[in-house]
């Protein structure tokens, strides 16, 4: 019975509403359909050039996901937020907890900037690097380690919470940082912990960094690429896309970018202009390519109108031209070893970051050759085909059509 | 023949219905659209696992609205919603930038359904007050709208918890009912 007190209208004799009532016949009744629904959604997807064909092969095994993430820490069985055990098979892929329904649905009403709520039972999940992130990055315990640090017992909230209290506790929690302990970090402070996070290729320390920051990491990687544009010498800086990009998974046979995809999902900028000439993509992973290259589907006009008109124009036939010698370079094991070469960046080459991170991360630093500095840094090699802001005033999108 | 005569009786006593059909990706804000119709206030949502169905009644007309759940899973729902659908209402995050492709393609498959042809279609560019939202003109492209020829179309920026913009998109929809007739 208590259940039915998730509908808000559960009193309103006149109101039709049926959802309770029926959701459970309908949707068991048309389950067999599920499969065929997640199959045409697959065809459907972004279709970018190239097919990552790892991806199909992963989503056979689409139900266990909720088990696995039930399996992979205690912390997992109980709602993020309430503590509730009922209903937790709600994800926000940004913040990478399990909540219950009812919290859930305070998580869609902050926005997407603020969470990205997905049900593992009710959504596919085709995508590579966002199931491997599911899988072994996504448990309540870190989360609140961060977002409830200094939280005290009349604070929270527990299952028998009013609506009210359920949401003013949630928007407290991720949006003002009520129980953050260290918050409000600036620019200089965030860019230090997000390149140490991609570093380290730790997401913990990436979410404490988001969690701490003032600036979305949108507004974070929007300002350093100004700096970098400001930036005269000849040098330019890497972006934080490419860099994390750099720092990849090897898993059997393929790599997975599970730092980037955290990245993007939690709307870092992508770079938008890929490498489009045969030496400069040699530089690169073919996997590295392909991921890039789906993404900017997703992400790539992520900047209004600056960006949608340099795509439609430019972009395409780069992308497609792109593609075509992605498949060709994939063989060459004169690339796998470029690519290999590559793994791993020295923050040397991030001579945009403050000063003090290169003596502070020192510990951190591998070994290399010394030139090698002039060939990990892959902007340098990249034409300098600025896409400025000139186009910011082409807005030549027609108006809403009168009533005919 | 019936059909016609029944609109005719209600035409003479000047009340009229129309089904409305409303759909768009999971968290696009369909529920709080429907029910700030209905109660005029902002009321606190979980996912529709399901559908919820309400009577809106704006000027003579009596809106039947079909708010159905949209999680990717659940959505090969939607076609038993399809049948004697007059009008769709396809509302959009307006905030949610990284999903407008995946917006575009349901919509799109929606699109070529037979038993929507005779569907008006209207988009409620939702969330409009958050940051960084993409404007109905950028959304306008983005969806492909422009490429619809066969139908009357619309787009209505809204922000669903504030109201603003969701009369409008009734008074088009009721516009075009009348045209149809």
């Amino acid at each position: 019975m208590k259940d039915t007190t998730h509908h808000p209208l559960k009193n309103k004799s006149k109101s039709r509403s049926f959802e309770r009532i029926t959701h459970i016949p309908l949707f068991t009744a048309l389950s067999p359909s599920a499969s065929s629904s997640s199959s045409i959604a697959s065809s459907a997807s972004p279709s970018p050039g190239v097919v990552r064909t790892h991806h199909l092969i992963d989503q056979i095994d689409d139900s266990p996901l909720l088990r696995r993430v039930q399996q992979s820490h205690p912390s997992n069985l109980v709602c993020c937020d309430c503590g509730s055990s009922r209903t937790v098979d709600w994800i926000s892929i940004n913040l990478l907890c399990v909540l219950c329904i009812k919290c859930s649905g305070v998580h869609r009403s902050m926005g997407t900037h603020v969470s990205k709520v997905r049900s593992l039972t009710l959504d596919s999940f085709k995508d590579l690097e966002l199931r491997y992130l599911i899988k072994h990055n996504l448990r309540n315990d870190t989360v609140n380690e961060i977002y409830e640090e200094i939280i005290t017992k009349q604070d929270r909230i527990d299952c028998h919470a009013t609506d009210l209290q359920r949401s003013r506790f949630i928007n407290e929690k991720y949006i003002e940082k009520k129980f953050v302990k260290v918050s409000h970090l600036d620019y200089d402070q965030t860019l230090k912990s997000v390149i140490k996070g991609i570093h380290s290729e730790s997401i913990h320390l990436l979410q404490r960094a988001i969690a701490q920051s003032d600036l979305s990491l949108r507004k974070l990687s929007q300002q350093y690429n100004v700096e970098n544009e400001k930036n005269q010498t000849n040098v330019k800086n890497v972006s934080l896309f490419k860099y994390s990009l750099k720092h990849n998974v090897k898993r059997e046979t393929t790599l997975v970018f599970s730092i980037t995809e955290f990245l993007l999902i939690n709307d870092l900028l992508i770079d938008q202009n890929i490498p489009t000439d045969i030496e400069a993509q040699r530089r690169w992973p073919h996997e590295a390519l392909e991921y890039w290259n789906n993404k900017l589907d997703i992400y790539g006009d992520v900047f209004l109108s600056i960006k949608t008109s340099t795509k439609s124009t430019t972009q395409d036939p780069q992308t497609s031209s792109s593609s075509s010698s992605m498949s060709r370079s994939k063989s060459t094991d004169h690339h796998k070893k470029r690519g290999s070469s590559m793994k791993r960046w020295s923050l040397a080459s991030i001579p945009k970051a403050p000063q003090n991170i290169i003596s502070m991360h020192k510990s951190l630093k591998r070994k290399k050759e010394p030139s090698s500095s002039a060939t990990a840094n892959p902007s340098q090699s990249i034409p300098p085909t600025t896409t400025t802001a000139s186009a910011t005033a082409s807005t030549a999108i027609a108006s809403p059509p009168s009533v005919p | 023949m019936g059909l016609f005569a029944s609109k005719l009786f209600s035409n003479l006593f000047g009340n009229r219905e129309m089904r409305i059909l409303m759909v768009g990706l999971d968290g696009a804000g369909k529920t709080t659209v429907l029910y700030k119709l209905k109660l005029g206030e902002v009321i606190t949502t979980i996912p529709t696992i399901g559908f919820n169905v309400e009577t809106v009644q704006y000027k003579n007309i009596s809106f039947t609205v079909w708010d159905v759940g949209g999680q990717d899973r659940i959505r090969s729902l939607w076609r038993h919603y399809y049948r004697n659908t007059e009008g769709v209402i396809f509302v959009v995050d307006s905030n949610d930038r990284s999903r407008i492709g995946e917006a575009r393609e349901v919509m799109q498959r929606m699109l070529n359904e037979d038993e929507l042809r005779n569907a008006v279609w209207l988009v409620f560019a939702n969330k409009q007050d958050l940051p960084e939202a993409m404007s109905a003109a950028e959304i306008t492209e983005k969806l492909g709208l422009h490429a619809i020829k066969n139908r009357p179309w619309f787009i209505q920026s809204t922000c669903a918890t504030s109201g603003e913009g969701l009369y409008e998109g009734l008074e088009w929809l009721s516009n075009n009912l009348k045209n149809q007739s």
